[in-house]
């Protein structure tokens, strides 16, 4: 129970940085894609190595993701979007075909998209807080540039910066946090932690820092929040309630709470 | 004899094998403001863009104060259209201007304080120095122009390359804007503007390098922007339009 | 007819039917840039059938019911300040998906429902499902055929063809709606995630070969029902999900003619 509340205090961090990137650059689409991609990562490195074989799995899964999106807005060939349609798709029932061989394919598919957030080990908090350091890392050093990229692509371009250098970091970046909260929160509702931060900040602010800030404390707020209620649930009425679910729920009633707050448009 | 900023020395770009700008000659001067003109899809952007080294030139060369334009971005500032940014983007009116400093502060540093001041001046310069704290996006198409070519002076450049800068503007964002692109050319920069208004090329600028594909002309306004050389690039339609006129 | 009490002609004609109303809506879909709302649409169908199997009402009508709430809620938030639709869409996905897994969670024989609503039992299709299929298909060729000046000029110019007269939030919302309908139907049979594949790769494929609507159409629907049929005999013969198979055959379609189809577009 502690460790799983300190697994999503842990994710709050970087998942309410990513999300303001997110925003800004509206990669809702990338991040959701990330999210399914992994999962063939996740299975193959579970079928591999077992339950320590998942986190390589998931992490070179994502990086690969990470690479070949940043490829595909490159080339302009195909519409973004329907490309990576295909992508997340294909990789995703890649991930499912592979893992119906097994003759316990449904509980290890449930355990892979929903996560065990009751399960968490020292060492899966221990890798959480490695990659979550790296994206802060990664994204704190960067954020000017970044903020200019989101901005202004062309004049981040004539200022002599390499916009898909940019953009792979920040690729990385949503795969890295997609891949920490595989196993516990669950690939698929992973997207959540991606895109409803970042939101219910932009809902009261229009500044980047309060609306990472709200993003973070949001995202920390729903954790406890989420685990608490999945845990009353259980233990006075008898109702199990899986605890990744209820986590995005209260991030979900915190960005409606958002919504009803009267909006002010001063950056100030 | 100035500096030469800018010189294009029989250019052709091509897309796909196709080229949309061809044997472009032409310069610009320290302290002078050159005047791009030509109908949509004449290849202005595509010949801002080549100066930018964004683009691949086919054949010819570029040369941007004595570099290739790869290695001179850090004295060359553009500014784009206004409209293509995103209005609902949560950036305030300060911090668009100090990006103009990113590329001097460098990585992984933040800006200090005497990039603060210099952007405040170049807020300053374009008389928007009390809306800093607004939100880009609250502004009128006139002023978000005005916001980018503060962020340009922010550079510091020695070239300013301006595409469609008037374009949608307010007479009051007009006024501010060739006030501010004067005070420039007094100060030494050498500046090109990409515009379809005959009027304010005119009124802004010393010399003309008249486009359309093909250069149709280049030299002192008066001497480019005649009924001739417009009905040469604008094709019958347009030079009748301006013989009436 | 007794053909059709053995499963696997039912499965077969499943697929042919979905494959069909996908093809012919994945046009509107990659034209339009919808795959990502189609993907939510995927998600957001899934508290429906959860709340639809609890209540003991049909199946079709909770999870159409719940997409249609879900395009108002798409359509709603992209009108909130710094939302993009992305954003507005993927807000939409994340709470309807999590609304469904707790949903879920709290009944008995968790695992199994979820993985079947994830990967699809087409093997299991009824015959009123292909009822419903083929039903299903002939509104959509219809209604895509009766409007497709309106369709193709609002997607092409939203401006112009507001200009012209069209009534371009109603033609909008159609389109949605027809999305949810079809992501409805296909969902129960073939799972979320083929129902994406099967709506994006075919028409996403037949858009690199062609720059005629009309040519992408045939080939969009010739794709997806040979990727269905071919998924499903593949899923046979290997004894893997059949969901993912037919996704992975649509998926590779793509990828080929991204390869080969190199000179066009």
């Amino acid at each position: 129970m502690l460790r799983a509340l300190a697994e999503l205090l842990l994710l709050a961090v970087p998942a309410g940085v990513v999300s303001t990137f997110v925003l800004i650059r509206r990669l809702g689409f990338v991040a959701d894609t990330v999210t399914h991609t992994v999962f063939p990562g996740v299975v193959i490195g579970f079928l591999a190595g077992g339950a320590g074989g998942v986190f390589p799995g998931a992490l070179v899964a994502g990086a690969l993701t990470a690479v070949l999106l940043t490829l595909l807005t490159l080339s302009r060939r195909v519409t973004d979007d329907t490309a990576m349609a295909v992508l997340l798709a294909g990789m995703f029932a890649l991930g499912v075909v592979l893992v119906s061989r097994r003759t316990s394919y449904r509980a290890d598919l449930t355990a892979f998209l929903f996560g065990r957030l009751l399960a968490v080990t020292a060492a899966q908090l221990a890798q959480t807080a490695a990659v979550g350091l790296l994206v802060l890392a990664a994204l704190g050093l960067l954020a000017k540039e970044l903020r200019l990229r989101a901005f202004d692509p062309q004049a981040a371009a004539a200022m002599g910066y390499r916009v898909w250098a940019l953009d792979l970091v920040l690729n990385l970046s949503i795969a890295l946090v997609v891949v920490a909260a595989a196993q516990s929160v669950g690939t698929i509702l992973v997207i959540a932690l991606l895109i409803l931060p970042a939101a219910t900040g932009r809902l009261l602010s229009g500044r980047l820092a309060v609306i990472t800030a709200v993003g973070v404390l949001a995202a920390a707020v729903a954790g406890y929040l989420g685990l608490a209620v999945s845990y009353a649930a259980s233990v006075t009425y008898g109702l199990r309630l899986a605890g990744g679910a209820t986590v995005v729920l209260a991030l979900v009633a915190l960005y409606l709470l958002a919504l009803l707050v009267r909006r002010t448009d001063a950056v100030a | 004899m100035p500096d030469v900023a800018l010189r294009i020395e029989r250019v052709t770009v091509a897309y796909d094998g196709r080229p949309v700008l061809q044997d472009i000659d032409g310069q610009v001067l320290a302290g002078e403001t050159v005047a791009l003109i030509g109908p949509n899809g004449a290849g202005k952007s595509t010949l801002i863009k080549a100066a930018l080294g964004l683009v691949p030139v086919a054949s010819g060369t570029i040369t941007v104060l004595g570099r290739p334009p790869a290695d001179a971005r850090r004295d060359v500032a553009y500014v784009p259209q206004a409209d293509t940014l995103d209005p609902q983007f949560p950036i305030s009116v300060a911090q668009v201007v100090l990006m103009g400093r990113y590329r001097r502060v460098g990585w992984l540093r933040r800006p200090g304080r005497a990039d603060r001041r210099i952007a405040a001046d170049a807020l300053d310069r374009v008389g928007l120095a009390d809306r800093a704290r607004a939100r880009f996006g609250t502004l009128s198409g006139g002023q978000r122009q005005r916001v980018l070519l503060a962020r340009a002076i922010a550079q510091q450049p020695r070239l300013l390359l301006l595409d469609e800068p008037f374009n949608g503007v307010d007479a009051v964002s007009q006024d501010a804007l060739l006030d501010t692109i004067g005070g420039l050319k007094q100060q030494g920069a050498a500046v090109l503007i990409s515009t379809h208004d005959l009027s304010l090329a005119h009124l802004a600028c010393d010399c003309a390098c008249l486009l359309n594909r093909r250069m149709h002309g280049f030299g002192p306004v008066g001497e480019v922007l005649t009924a001739d050389l417009l009905l040469a690039a604008y094709g019958a339609a347009h030079g009748a339009l301006y013989g009436a006129a | 007819m007794p053909w059709l009490d053995v499963a696997f002609h039912r499965a077969l004609i499943e697929a042919v039917l979905v494959g069909a109303a996908a093809g012919l809506l994945g046009v509107q879909v990659v034209l339009r840039r919808l795959s990502f709302f189609t993907m939510a649409m995927t998600h957001a169908t899934f508290p429906g059938v959860v709340v639809a199997a609890v209540v003991g009402v049909n199946l079709y009508l909770g999870g159409a019911g719940a997409g249609l709430l879900a395009a108002l809620a798409v359509v709603a938030l992209s009108r909130r300040r710094g939302h993009d639709p992305s954003t507005a869409t993927a807000v939409a996905l994340a709470a309807a998906f999590a609304l469904g897994v707790a949903l879920l969670s709290a009944q008995a024989g968790f695992t199994k429902d979820l993985t079947a609503y994830l990967t699809g039992s087409i093997l299991t299709v009824t015959r009123q499902d292909l009822g419903v299929a083929a039903a299903v298909t002939a509104a959509v060729a219809l209604v895509l055929a009766a409007g497709h000046k309106a369709l193709t000029y609002t997607a092409f110019d939203h401006a112009g063809a507001r200009a012209a007269g069209y009534r371009t939030a109603a033609i909008d919302l159609g389109v949605l709606l027809l999305i949810a309908v079809v992501v409805a139907t296909a969902v129960p049979a073939v799972g979320t995630i083929l129902t994406l594949a099967l709506v994006a790769a075919p028409a996403g494929a037949a858009r690199l070969w062609t720059d005629r609507i009309g040519t992408m159409t045939a080939l969009a629907v010739a794709v997806a029902v040979t990727s269905a049929v071919t998924g499903l005999l593949l899923s046979r013969a290997w004894d893997v999900a059949a969901g993912g198979a037919i996704s992975l055959t649509a998926a590779a379609v793509f990828a080929v003619s991204l390869l080969l189809a190199r000179r066009r577009y």
